[in-house]
């Protein structure tokens, strides 16, 4: 434990150099999200109250900030194998999986936070309706914080599901694009996703991808009744249970088959 | 004449060059489809869900993300050279540019295309055709010109905005993020009619970079809803931002140009 406790530290640190970059970044992010927010008020206003109008803002804002999650970001297993520099990981005692893991919970982590504070922050500023609004208590909060810190697993579990095929088609690029594309849209990032048609709802709500940064949102919003919290963070946990044995059988599989080149 | 078919000859060259990985090209251009067809599906959602957005219908929104998608993509598509120009700066290939004997902007131009853009412009060209079904838009001669012209005028406009990027890289490879507001904002912002918008996106969108003027105001001029009561003439007169928009830029690129320092080896 102690080793993917520190590989994750570490990694924490080296995603704070990047700074510079992630200013750039962020003001365009809240360019989009302002963009976003202009768009749904006129086409809610004719037929929503204020406050469904103040939760949608909310909601972009938690999807601009936290837009980070959703990019895949580790290019280096994809060197790794290439160079032949795989070996080295494989003769270190540490299981590959959680090592792995913990690179990319780390890039995360590191890589939201640095965007999402001074983002909400902003957000917070702005007037009611189109800035972040409070949310509905204090308990509304840590469930969210609490729900946002699964979504980091869920979405870690599937960028390591998708590393690990990595291992035996060295190019996974068609696969990762394919992916990413149907995670940011499935996850609420292009449109809200209690925008989708009716009859998608039900399965909307159940989807993977949904778990990463919808759910925490909607715990945030109160938008997601408390007496149905625990059933929401039990469908997270079934999903992290899920992904993260899917994930170990395919690495424990294409482990044995990894070809180490190079020389 | 000349320069037409020099150039006409290297956008089949670099089209040959593509197909020489068949799987890849086929692959990618679908990629192109998938992903722009998602962002029609969400606007698809959006109608089916709101039904109206302002003064405007399904239709009609349809038609709008028609028109820039189209402009946006086709500049991607042959305007490689200018929208990926830190490469030719990075691996020196400038250098062999600035000593031919031909214009260098042109050769530029002529030295890259992405022809997997296609995947992109088809999403575009059907939301076209499905707005103006919706909309029951007949679209006569001069309504068709109207709108091929002002999605070449909105080409140009997006060729002119890339073109500010590319030549901050004479001065420097990083902190160019920032344009993106003007470029891929203005492409997510104009997706949907400028008049939805607050004064201030109006006023960055119509004067700063006139993505309005070259393609809303046409636009809405063959929708029959004219914005800011436009005639045909100011319809047809609009797109013509684009092109000072280009041209103007263009000379802000030759200025950069003198500024330029060889890193190649």
């Amino acid at each position: 434990m102690r080793v993917y406790l520190s590989t994750f530290l570490l990694r924490l640190k080296l995603e704070t150099q990047y700074r510079a970059a992630a200013i750039g970044g962020m003001i365009c992010q809240m360019f989009f999200g302002l963009i976003l927010i202009y768009l749904y008020r006129t086409i809610q206003a004719p037929t929503q109250p204020e406050s469904v109008l103040a939760a949608t803002a909310t909601y972009v804002w938690f999807q601009q900030a936290c837009f980070r999650m959703l990019v895949s970001s580790d290019g280096e297993l994809t060197q790794t194998i290439l160079k032949g520099d795989i070996a080295y990981h494989l003769v270190r005692p540490v299981d590959q999986y959680w090592y792995w893991f913990a690179r990319s919970l780390a890039q995360k982590v590191m890589g939201c936070a640095l965007r999402a504070v001074p983002m909400l922050l902003f957000a917070l500023l702005l007037p009611y309706g189109i800035g972040l609004s409070l949310p509905r208590s204090a308990a509304h909060l840590a469930l969210c914080l609490f729900s946002l810190g699964l979504g980091f697993i869920v979405v870690c579990a599937v960028e390591t599901i998708s590393s690990g095929l990595i291992l035996r088609t060295l190019d996974n690029r068609g696969v990762t694009a394919a992916l990413s594309l149907i995670m940011v849209f499935l996850a609420g990032n292009i449109i809200p996703l209690n925008m989708f048609p009716d009859s998608w709802q039900r399965l909307m709500l159940l989807n993977p991808f949904a778990q990463i940064i919808d759910t925490p949102i909607r715990l945030y919003t109160g938008e997601c009744a408390l007496s149905d919290v625990p059933l929401q963070l039990l469908v997270q946990i079934l999903w992290i249970a899920a992904l993260v044995l899917l994930g170990r059988r395919i690495w424990a599989q294409n482990l044995k088959r990894v070809i180490v080149q190079g020389g | 004449m000349d320069s037409v078919r020099l150039y006409l000859k290297s956008c089949r060259m670099l089209m040959k060059s593509q197909w020489q990985y068949r799987t890849s090209f086929v692959l990618q251009t679908l990629s192109q489809l998938i992903m722009m067809g998602t962002e029609l599906l969400a606007v698809i959602f959006l109608i089916n869900r709101y039904t109206t957005l302002g003064q405007w219908n399904g239709g009609e929104i349809l038609f709008f993300f028609g028109v820039i998608i189209t402009s946006f993509y086709l500049t991607e598509a042959f305007g490689r050279g200018i929208t990926n120009f830190a490469p030719l700066i990075n691996k020196g290939t400038l250098d062999t540019i600035l000593i031919r004997p031909r214009n260098i902007l042109f050769q530029v131009l002529c030295s890259q295309a992405d022809p997997r853009r296609l995947g992109a412009i088809l999403i575009g060209v059907a939301a076209l055709m499905m707005g103006c079904a919706q909309a029951q838009v007949s679209l006569n001669l001069t309504k068709f010109l109207l709108l091929v012209w002002s999605i070449i005028g909105g080409s140009a406009l997006v060729l002119g905005l890339f073109m500010i990027e590319a030549t901050l890289c004479f001065f420097s490879v990083k902190s160019i993020e920032m344009v993106n507001i003007l470029t891929y904002g203005g492409r997510s912002t104009c997706q949907y009619p400028i008049d939805i918008y607050p004064r201030w996106l109006q006023l960055l969108f119509s004067v700063v970079a006139p993505f309005a003027l070259t393609t809303h105001v046409p636009a809405a001029y063959i929708l029959g809803k004219p914005l800011w009561n436009t005639g045909l003439a100011a319809a047809f007169i609009a797109p013509v931002s684009g092109f000072i928009f280009l041209f103007l830029m263009t000379l802000v690129f030759y200025q950069g140009l003198k500024h330029y320092r060889s890193t190649g080896s």
